[in-house]
């Protein structure tokens, strides 16, 4: 089924990508500590944006977030 | 959490080098107990550890060789022991705390070169496995002998401070102490500390520059202790088992997580001499290096 | 073992050296509050919003983290409530009034405890406007693993719906969600990271909208949006990060969802932006998004009385489009000593044009349902 083929995909997918990892030394965790590396730099924007497309689309998931509803539309 | 978050810089001297420290205070209050912390331990250090010192507890123990009297010691002393243990096995002999009376030949003979009479008499008195110690005491069974912890102390002396200022609620900071360094914790923004590695043929010159957040860096080589005889050079690292100083490496950095195992891995490699660069690579070890002929090579993964 | 491990671990016995990873407790030891205001405005007169939001985060202890945010929407314009087919065929969409204001209150509170490489989070909160009222509650764990290279998140939340509709005095009705989430973040070199998270929603209840109706062609009459009781939902985010030091330590972000649910959409999701540091301390965001999505099921523009049947929308959210949407952001970031430590000040304008013509493979109805949107956000955040 279209559902489990999706499944099945993503595992191989993480998995390629987590094996494709090259440890990262101490001395060489500079880079990724900048803002601008940073997947939740700017939380209230996050939620603005996120809030607003999924009021005037379909798809919504994803990003995590406090998980509450409302009536927008 | 809260206050003046400021970068404190100091430089002193110690352990017969000069040393630097830079770190993030949020108080003039903390800065200055911080430097006082620091300065306490460093005395402590040399005061048990320093052989120039006629009263330290390393020198007690060289002038009790041989006299059937084992001289008390304590756990940090005995830790050492241990470190310096696991020293001689990795190296199968060749870094051996006990090696350091080598010095004398070849100060006495500074423009000449020791004869193979000269060296023997003092590998006689060379051997860890003559020492005899456990977690209380220690004691050199023939006059003569002597520990000499100079290889190890001072990068102990960086991973000791940088841990001291850590617990004092410092966590941004560096500590280097005559080029070694360990690292306190990365800058407020995240950044690294920008440290660089000297290049061994140009003095003036940086080899390689990089940032560190974490961990430590050390060094060893001839550029700066070295003797001139008939114009070649031969570097203060000697070797236990010829009596000779080695060859093969004019200088090892080392990078780890503590600046004792980067110290006592840098040394190693020099010991090793012209093996010294294929067990660096072998050991998938990270380190930066300089070979006799100039050729630099590299490791950082 | 290594040889580094060997002496690493010989060198751990010396009283002067501990491990470096051992600590426990939270890292961060700031205080933070944000302000942000955002305007939403679409085209043709229709609806347009003002968000005011603020947030404070707060440490307690040595292992606590407490944070509180607000919200209040204000709301208005006019929203589609049905299509009608007019006398040559063509659909049309027809919008409520714009006379009506709406306010949306929201609360969101938080707590969460970090030990060792674990952290463990709890919070619930609530929206409230006239017609509309929901509460929820949420707890999530975080494990990091792997030297800190691989983190592993889990997180559940549970919400409580009740709906009433102006004008719809009959309309008293319930729903509730749950929301669960599986991810993985993981440095994959000194450059760049992935983040791959699965979320899974299942919805009960009123899920209808009670504003909307369709409009039933031969007939020429109308009756209400009735959507099914229950609907499941499947998204896979990926994200990844990638640091150019040779443009200014520049990062690139690109994500891309997937996006499935029972009710028949489809939906993909690319979004990537561009953060270019500039002289100091600041940073300029271009940023792009492409969205796709079929149509659900039940969904028509609109219906004849044989395939009217017991579910039916034609709500324009549900219908097959697509939206692409380009922006940018300016960043400035002051570096201070004193009692506060940072202050960032933050703009960004986007623009979005949803229309049935961008849908990847659509069977689209049409534009009559086209519109555009844009956002535009100011904001003020403080460390101290």
């Amino acid at each position: 089924m279209k559902k489990n083929k999706i499944k099945i995909i993503s595992l191989v997918l993480i998995l390629a990508a987590v094996s494709a990892c090259t440890p990262v030394k101490p001395w060489e965790r500079g880079n990724l500590a900048l803002s601008q590396m940073a997947l939740d730099a700017d939380g209230q924007e996050a939620a603005f944006r996120q809030h607003t497309f999924y009021s005037k689309e379909s798809a919504s998931g994803g990003y995590g977030g406090h998980g509450g509803g409302c009536g927008c539309n | 959490m809260q206050g003046k978050l400021h970068l404190v810089n100091h430089a002193f001297h110690a352990m017969g080098s000069p040393c630097h420290l830079q770190f993030y205070a949020v108080s003039r209050q903390q800065a200055q107990e911080a430097k006082q912390l620091v300065k306490q331990r460093l005395e402590q250090l040399e005061q048990r550890y320093s052989r120039y010192r006629d009263d330290s507890l390393i020198s007690k123990i060289n002038q009790a060789s041989g006299s059937a009297k084992a001289t008390k010691i304590d756990p940090e002393t005995a830790a050492l022991l241990a470190y310096a243990e696991q020293c001689f096995q990795e190296s199968e002999g060749l870094f051996d705390v006990t090696s350091g009376i080598l010095r004398k030949a070849w100060s006495l003979n500074k423009t000449v070169l020791p004869s193979e009479q000269q060296l023997k008499q003092y590998q006689k008195l060379i051997g860890w496995e003559k020492v005899e110690w456990n977690q209380d005491r220690v004691y050199l069974p023939q006059a003569g002998m002597q520990l000499d912890f100079g290889g190890i102390v001072k990068e102990y002396a960086a991973d000791s401070i940088a841990q001291l200022l850590k617990n004092k609620g410092i966590t941004s900071g560096i500590v280097e102490l005559g080029g070694d360094i360990k690292v306190i914790g990365a800058r407020p923004t995240g950044q690294g500390w920008p440290v660089a590695i000297r290049n061994p043929l140009e003095q003036d010159k940086q080899s390689l520059q990089l940032t560190m957040t974490q961990g430590a860096l050390a060094s060893s080589g001839d550029y700066e202790r070295f003797q001139l005889i008939d114009g070649v050079r031969y570097s203060h690292i000697l070797n236990p088992k010829t009596g000779m100083p080695t060859t093969g490496l004019r200088a090892v950095s080392i990078l780890s997580e503590h600046c004792v195992v980067a110290g006592s891995i840098a040394t190693l490699a020099m010991l090793k001499g012209t093996k010294g660069l294929h067990w660096l690579q072998e050991n998938k070890l990270n380190f930066f290096c300089c070979q006799e002929g100039g050729e630099i090579h590299q490791q950082l993964s | 073992m290594s040889l580094i491990n060997r002496l690493s671990l010989a060198a751990l016995a010396l009283p002067g050296i501990v491990a470096e990873d051992a600590y426990a407790g939270r890292v961060d030891e700031t205080f933070s509050t944000d302000f942000q205001y955002a305007h939403y405005e679409e085209s043709n007169d229709r609806m347009e919003v003002d968000v005011f939001n603020l947030t404070a985060v707060a440490p307690i202890g040595k292992n606590f983290t407490a944070s509180l945010d607000l919200v209040r929407d204000t709301m208005s314009g006019a929203s589609p409530v049905l299509n009608v087919k007019d006398g040559q065929g063509n659909v049309q969409q027809f919008l409520s009034s714009a006379s009506i204001t709406d306010e949306r209150d929201a609360l969101n509170a938080s707590l969460s405890y970090a030990f060792d490489d674990v952290d463990l989070s709890i919070g619930g909160g609530v929206s409230d406007e006239n017609d509309y009222f929901s509460g929820h509650v949420n707890a999530g764990v975080s494990w990091a693993l792997n030297k800190k290279l691989t983190t592993l998140n889990l997180t559940g939340s549970v919400a409580f719906d009740e709906i009433t509709a102006t004008g719809r005095p009959e309309i008293n009705e319930t729903k509730t969600s749950q929301k669960y989430l599986l991810g993985v973040t993981q440095i994959l070199n000194k450059d760049s990271l992935i983040q791959s998270n699965m979320t899974f929603a299942y919805h009960n209840g009123y899920l209808s909208d009670p504003y909307k109706r369709v409009y039933i062609e031969d007939t020429a009459t109308q009756v209400n949006d009735a959507r099914p009781g229950n609907k499941f939902q499947w998204a896979w985010l990926t994200r990844y990060v990638h640091h150019f030091k040779a443009a200014n330590k520049a990062a690139l972000h690109a994500d891309y969802r997937l996006y499935i649910d029972d009710w028949g959409v489809d939906a993909h999701t690319v979004e990537l932006s561009w953060f270019q540091p500039i002289a100091d301390g600041w940073q300029i965001v271009p940023r792009f998004r492409y969205y796709t999505q079929d149509k659900a099921d039940f969904y028509q523009a609109t219906f004849t009385s044989s395939n009217l049947g017991a579910i039916h929308s034609s709500d324009y959210r549900l219908a097959g489009f697509g939206s692409i949407g380009a922006g940018i952001k300016l960043t400035k970031s002051f570096l201070m000593s004193g009692f506060v430590k940072e202050v960032k000040l933050q703009a960004a304008f986007d623009y979005n044009d949803r229309k049935a013509s961008y849908q990847i493979g659509g069977d689209n109805s049409g534009s009559f349902d086209d519109y555009s949107f844009y956002m535009v956000t100011a904001s003020i955040n403080a460390r101290f």
